[in-house]
């Protein structure tokens, strides 16, 4: 792979089956961490019984991040995130699948500064709802995750 | 300096810019500051008036200054504003502040400077991205100069600061030389005479990046083409280890000095000197032939002997240049500072990295902005200076100067700061010339012997006429007190002589280097295409040598990458035997492909249970680490940005994102 890291691996070689899973090199999905783009928090937020196996070193990386992550960003990541949703509502079932409600949840959460048990129907009301000022900015995420790389790369973690 | 930080959430941030560190120092020692004049901005709006404003407010409490070097990505320091702008602060003195640029400036105000971090170890901008200033929701490094940052944000720029400057207090090596750029030891370092001093202290910095593998002078001091007051130009390469290669940000590649320090150093690491080997930088190959002899040059036959021992500096004029031989062969000996087995290892190879583009490299520097274009300014601004004199002249001698002892003083000024000018640019141009020349010199030695003449020995020829070319360098400036005691006739006499030398170097001196230049130029790129020279650099040599070094210096890194990378996919497929026959196939194609990357699987998942494909199974999805031997083994400078790892992204919803691999 060397320099030509890409957010996937993109072989010339192809067939069907091996069609059906894609590979996150850990460089990429750190720099696009800062962004909050759905599809890196979809990774960070996958529910734990749809995991079929995770190393220690990206089990410590999810439970130091997965507070981190919860700020302002997020907040406008979502709300463009369900912009566009309501736009193409044949798109909707995929964008709320159920890792993505998790996140929703746990941002919600950590908004609000309670528990909550939100309806599926309601999330769009209840997203607008969040007094962002009471988030922090951002969190320093890169400053997490940085170390971790170098530590995966190194084999020390 | 202070320790304790007075800043609250009623304190006021701005953000200062400079284009030199020295312009902080001597703030610091004159306890004040003055900001850029907006030319056309209204009064209330100019940066000195925004800061006065603050500072007089009833509701403010404190109003800071933080200070960033331009070029330098990071924050050096900060100062609390103690006092609106004031002409009366005029005479306290900020001679020399902004001395590189242009600038307009307001009157100084009062400061007192809280931190200010030594020039090589400012705050870097990558840790304060994450701070976001509330004013614009741009990250604090992108604020430009004179903006105003929120007091969350400053305050927390501020206490890393002060952070920094007590980690830099009790950490601080005792560093030679130029290190200390922020004492009067910088100026001291920068004398030729004490270059020992400047290698000593670049090669305990260069120590820190990694194994020092060589080093190296560069410039007219690898050439021989030198005069006493040239300034040190030095080349470190080093070898880092593992952790300085393998972080998120890139791997260590070059570090240069600050343009505003002397001397100028230039340390590789060997995977970046190797990318610009590989890619036929001429200064690269230079390195590799540092303080070889050029026996392909001229040397002066008999019958010039004596001119040839004049000019080589042979002080008896007999030509036999008996002590000056042993010094010279010295003075080349010095050329490498030191070199290690495995630079020697590299060497020996050299031959198979000269190639047809380098000397297009070399052409191209030569037709470039620094070359010929760069000489063709200076001339067109010579010939502009002669003219504005010529018109000057005139009017002069129509003049009754000695009526009034001021008028002629400043009259004269006028015409010295002219002299000086035109001065200024045939020394400009004379160096440019030398450098044009030397790299036509160079490019020839490629082209006719397949290797590279560094060191240009005294008696040549080549070296008489490349240093001829420099003659204006020793031309000093003219004294503004002792052309006012002459008398108007000799005065007069000095402005068209000095007019006259520049009217002739403008014109006739300059078409005829020009057209020399040209020729030599054309026929260089007339034999190039016929000539035996690869058209790029070997590159398995090159990469063989890194491979080797790179083996023997992060062992330990790759076998413990390794370990882990097994240890983990044993793991994984344990897990995955639990799977149904389809899924579990899938899976195992996932392994392979991991494996046959040699990389680390860190995470396996089937994130939604609704995209079923049409087979009854599931797509998977992993995360990966890239090899670390792959990563360690040739580290080219240039990342994968994230604009492509986006448009990768965008490819997704193609399906063209899903890995294909069929072992």
């Amino acid at each position: 792979m060397g320099v030509n890291a890409s957010l996937t691996r993109d072989d010339d070689a192809c067939d069907a089956r091996a069609r059906q899973y894609t590979l996150y090199d850990i460089a990429t999905f750190a720099k696009l961490l800062p962004k909050r783009t759905p599809s890196v928090l979809k990774l960070l937020f996958t529910p734990d019984e749809q995991v079929l196996w995770q190393s220690a070193a990206w089990a410590h990386l999810v439970h130091a991040l997965r507070p981190r992550v919860l700020c302002r960003p997020v907040h406008e990541t979502i709300a463009r995130f369900l912009a566009q949703a309501a736009k193409r509502p044949a798109n909707q079932a995929a964008v709320l699948d159920r890792g993505f409600e998790l996140m929703l949840d746990a941002f919600h959460e950590a908004a609000a500064g309670g528990a909550a048990s939100p309806a599926p129907l309601n999330i769009v009301q209840r997203h607008l709802a969040i007094d962002t000022a009471r988030l922090p900015h951002s969190e320093l995420v890169v400053d997490c995750v940085a170390p971790w790389v170098l530590q995966v790369r190194c084999g020390e973690l | 300096m202070a320790s304790a930080f007075e800043g609250t959430p009623s304190s006021r941030f701005f953000v200062i810019k400079t284009r030199d560190y020295k312009s902080l120092t001597l703030s610091r020692t004159a306890a004040l500051w003055r900001t850029p004049l907006r030319p056309g901005a209204p009064a209330q709006t100019q940066p000195h008036e925004r800061i006065a404003a603050a500072y007089l407010s009833a509701s403010v409490d404190h109003v800071f200054l933080l200070a960033s070097v331009n070029g330098s990505r990071a924050f050096q320091g900060f100062a609390r504003v103690m006092s609106p702008a004031s002409a009366e602060f005029e005479q306290h003195g900020l001679a020399g502040f902004d001395a590189s640029g242009s600038a307009r400036y307001s009157s100084p105000f009062r400061v007192a400077w809280r931190v200010l971090l030594d020039a090589h170890r400012g705050l870097p901008h990558d840790l304060t991205r994450h701070i976001l200033n509330a004013i614009d929701g741009r990250p604090v490094p992108e604020a430009h100069g004179c903006s105003e940052l929120s007091p969350d944000a400053g305050i927390a720029v501020c206490r890393m600061l002060l952070e920094a400057a007590a980690a830099a207090a009790t950490t601080a090596p005792s560093r030679p030389c130029f290190y200390a750029a922020d004492s009067a030891e910088l100026a001291a370092a920068d004398e030729p005479a004490d270059i020992g001093a400047q290698w000593s202290g670049l090669l305990a910095r260069a120590a820190l990046e990694g194994a020092v593998l060589c080093a190296s002078n560069l410039g007219s001091r690898a050439y021989n083409l030198h005069h006493a007051l040239s300034d040190v130009d030095m080349l470190v390469l080093v070898a880092a280890p593992p952790h300085k290669l393998l972080p998120l940000d890139g791997p260590l590649t070059t570090i240069r000095n600050h343009e505003s320090f002397k001397p100028d150093f230039t340390l590789h690491e060997a995977g970046s000197f190797v990318h610009h080997l590989l890619a036929g930088d001429p200064k690269m190959l230079e390195a590799l032939f540092a303080g070889d002899a050029a026996p392909q040059l001229f040397t002066f036959d008999d019958a010039n002997a004596t001119a040839a021992a004049t000019i080589a500096g042979d002080g008896d004029g007999d030509g036999d240049g008996d002590g000056d031989d042993a010094i010279e062969e010295h003075d080349r000996s010095q050329v490498v500072v030191f070199s290690s087995d495995a630079w020697r290892a590299l060497v020996r190879h050299r031959a198979r990295f000269c190639s047809k583009e380098s000397v297009r490299r070399y052409v191209r520097e030569i037709h470039g902005a620094k070359g010929v274009r760069k000489v063709d300014s200076f001339r067109t601004k010579l010939l502009q200076l002669c003219a504005a004199m010529r018109a000057a002249l005139e009017q002069y001698r129509d003049d009754d100067e000695d009526a009034n002892d001021d008028g002629r003083r400043r009259k004269r000024r006028e015409f010295v700061a002219l002299m000086n000018e035109m001065r200024d640019i045939r020394v400009h141009v004379g160096k440019r010339w030398y450098i044009l020349f030397r790299l036509c010199l160079q490019a020839q030695q490629l082209l006719d012997h397949g290797s590279l003449c560094t060191w240009f020995p005294s008696r040549s020829i080549e070296r008489r006429f490349v240093t001829e070319l420099r003659q204006f360098d020793a031309m000093s400036k003219i004294d503004d007190a002792h052309v006012h005691e002459l008398a108007r006739p000799d005065f007069e006499r000095l402005c068209r002589s000095e007019l006259d030398r520049s009217t002739e170097y403008a014109a006739s001196h300059f078409d005829a280097m020009l057209a020399r230049l040209e020729h030599t130029v054309s026929d260089l790129e007339s034999r190039l295409p016929s000539s035996s020279l690869p058209e790029m650099p070997s590159a398995e040599p090159a990469l063989g040598w890194l491979r080797t070094l790179r083996s023997e210096q992060c062992a330990d890194t790759i076998a413990s990458f390794a370990a882990k990378r097994e240890q983990e996919l044993h793991a994984a497929y344990a897990a995955a035997t639990a799977l149904t026959a389809p899924r579990l196939a899938l899976v195992q194609s996932m392994f392979e492909s991991v494996l046959c990357h040699g990389e680390r699987l860190l995470w396996l998942a089937q994130p939604s249970a609704n995209n079923d494909t049409a087979d009854g199974t599931a797509p998977l999805v992993g995360v990966y680490c890239q090899s670390a031997e792959e990563l360690l083994r040739y580290n080219a400078p240039e990342r994968p940005k994230l604009e492509r790892a986006n448009e990768v992204r965008s490819l997704a919803s193609d399906g063209r994102e899903c890995i294909a691999h069929t072992g």
